[in-house]
């Protein structure tokens, strides 16, 4: 087994000697050829604002074929494709690229370096040099954004209302306490009431008789002064007025006679018999003269005040 | 310790309100700019709650903590602010009349939904009006009452009587009327109000897992009384009589 190995090692080593080696173009080769390549960034500003862009040129000098060399595609590199927006430029002279480059924010500080291989041609060794272009420092300034529009408050106009008077109303609660003072206080007045009525008008009776007193009294001065049947009915239906309520008008003896019955007085039937002697005396022949009519209803004023 | 503590809230307040209503015309001032506005509003609201929870009852509180929340953009705190003042001033009717229109303000999915959540308005005698007024009229019945009885009393007229009793009667109408609100009243604060704070879906039970109660997920601001609690979650019932669970984290608490 090792003889076959060692067989196959020969057999290898024989089979590659005098062939060329074999390098493959490296990524960030773009066909440039040439014994010295050098590869260089400019710009046209190393400070502007984060909305701005800046012009970025990639001049390669010494190349032999700068008509055939291909333009680094800046956007499919992730360190150029992060920090820039980039917008490829036309260029007038081979050898030289030209890109717009925005910055996408603030942070970016650097235009990146860049890998630029060329084949140098040598037939010994790897022909691919790398003419690495250098960075730039960048200094990019945050623009201030202008603030949004102030959005109004909308709400009813009444919500924007606020009491800033003194917050020191407690509602009332009416307890125990407040309600028994409010069943006594009903008491005691209707109480007082009374009781300061009585006082002034010791009671309903006396109060009664008094005014039956006054009527009689008023009565009898008028029956002294009656000089006519009429003058003395007048009087005797005052005092009967006092006794029980006749409605204004009702003052025929029938009418009074049926008062005084409804009122339940038991001389109801001689008022009225005497109201038609005064009638009779007054509208026709009779025998009576104002005095006795008078003296007629003397008494029967008397037969009412002792039957009230 | 106590007059200490009195001593301590007397001097403090006045200076809380102070700050309060300058918080809340600065809001005023700049409600031109919303957001910096609703920063002033929120301050203001915060302030005010301060106030409550040092025990200032007043209505005019309850209505500026109200406004200042709902400003704010705080519509939950904005109802549960109503509810506080209508605790204690329910014939309020500028409290009354914010309530609906916080309650306008609740954006339900659909009118089914609200139709299902909303409560409807406060009613009953209590509502119209005030311990104090209720207190004069009865007491004003009353005293008819007895000075009838008294002037019956004088002159035996049977109209006097008449209408004492009329005055005793309608002062227990009065009183069954106050009587029966209490008791609804009662029976409501048996089940305690709760205000969502923010969008929920009606649970069947009391997890994530049981399906929706509803299509739609109720409000921030839909009011639901409170029925049992478990593990976490609270039964809730609406407006309309359905049942289901919600996340107690969910739900704002009222007195």
């Amino acid at each position: 087994m090792s003889v076959m190995r060692i067989v196959a090692a020969a057999l290898a080593v024989v089979v590659l000697a005098g062939q060329p080696a074999l390098f493959e173009p490296p990524q960030g080769y773009y066909k440039a050829r040439g014994p010295r390549v050098i590869a260089t960034w400019s710009v046209d500003r190393v400070t502007l604002p984060e909305d701005a862009s800046l012009v970025a040129t990639l001049a390669i000098e010494g190349a032999t074929n700068p008509t055939e060399i291909v333009r680094p595609d800046l956007a499919n590199m992730r360190e150029f494709a992060d920090r820039f927006q980039i917008e490829p430029l036309p260029t007038a002279s081979p050898g030289v690229f030209v890109w717009r480059l925005k910055p996408r924010n603030a942070t970016v500080d650097r235009l990146p370096s860049l890998d630029f291989f060329y084949d140098s041609g040598v037939k010994v060794g790897n022909p691919f040099k790398n003419a690495r272009v250098k960075g730039i420092d960048l200094v990019v300034t945050a623009v201030e954004k202008p603030a949004a529009a102030p959005i109004p408050l909308l709400a009813p106009e009444r919500l924007f209302a606020y009491d800033s008077s003194p917050m020191d109303r407690e509602p009332f609660e009416a307890g125990t306490p407040a309600w028994l003072g409010l069943f006594a206080f009903g008491l005691l007045v209707a109480g007082g009431w009374l009781l300061a009525w009585r006082r002034l008008y010791p009671d309903g009776a006396k109060l009664a008789k008094l005014r039956r007193n006054r009527a009689m009294r008023r009565a009898t001065d008028a029956l002294r002064r009656a000089d006519s049947a009429a003058a003395v009915a007048a009087a005797a239906i005052g005092y009967i007025r006092s006794r029980c309520p006749l409605s204004p008008g009702r003052e025929t003896p029938a009418e009074v006679g049926e008062a005084l019955r409804l009122a339940g007085i038991d001389e109801a039937d001689a008022t009225e018999a005497f109201l038609r002697r005064c009638d009779a005396a007054r509208f026709s022949a009779s025998s009576d003269t104002p005095m006795s009519l008078a003296e007629a209803a003397r008494d029967l004023l008397a037969k009412l005040e002792a039957a009230a | 310790m106590t007059a200490l503590l009195a001593f301590t809230l007397s001097v403090s307040l006045p200076i809380v309100a102070s700050d309060a209503d300058r918080r809340f015309a600065l809001g005023v001032a700049s409600r031109n700019d919303g957001a910096a506005a609703r920063v002033h509003f929120a301050r203001a609201a915060e302030l005010l709650d301060e106030l409550r929870a040092a025990g200032v009852r007043d209505p005019r509180l309850a209505m500026n903590r109200a406004r200042a929340h709902r400003l704010a953009g705080n519509l939950p705190a904005c109802l549960a602010a109503l509810h506080d003042g209508l605790d204690v001033a329910r014939h309020d009717r500028e409290l009354q009349v914010e309530l609906e229109s916080a309650r306008d303000a609740v954006e339900y999915a659909n009118a089914d939904l609200a139709a299902a959540v909303r409560p409807p308005p406060l009613r009953g005698l209590g509502t119209r009006m005030s311990v104090l007024e209720l207190y004069l009229v009865a007491g004003g019945l009353w005293l008819a009452a007895c000075l009838g009885a008294a002037r019956y009393a004088m002159t035996r007229v049977p109209g006097w009587l008449v209408a004492a009793g009329a005055s005793l009667a309608l002062l227990a109408i009065l009183a069954g009327a106050w009587r029966s609100d209490r008791a609804r009243i009662d029976a409501e604060n048996a089940r305690p109000l709760r205000i969502l704070e923010r969008d929920c879906p009606l649970k069947a039970g009391n997890g994530d897992s049981w399906p929706d109660r509803l299509k739609w997920p109720l409000p921030a601001g839909a009011e639901v009384r409170e029925l049992a609690r478990r593990g976490g979650w609270v039964q809730v019932e609406l407006a309309n009589g359905t049942a289901g669970w919600l996340p107690e984290r969910t739900l704002r608490a009222t007195p």
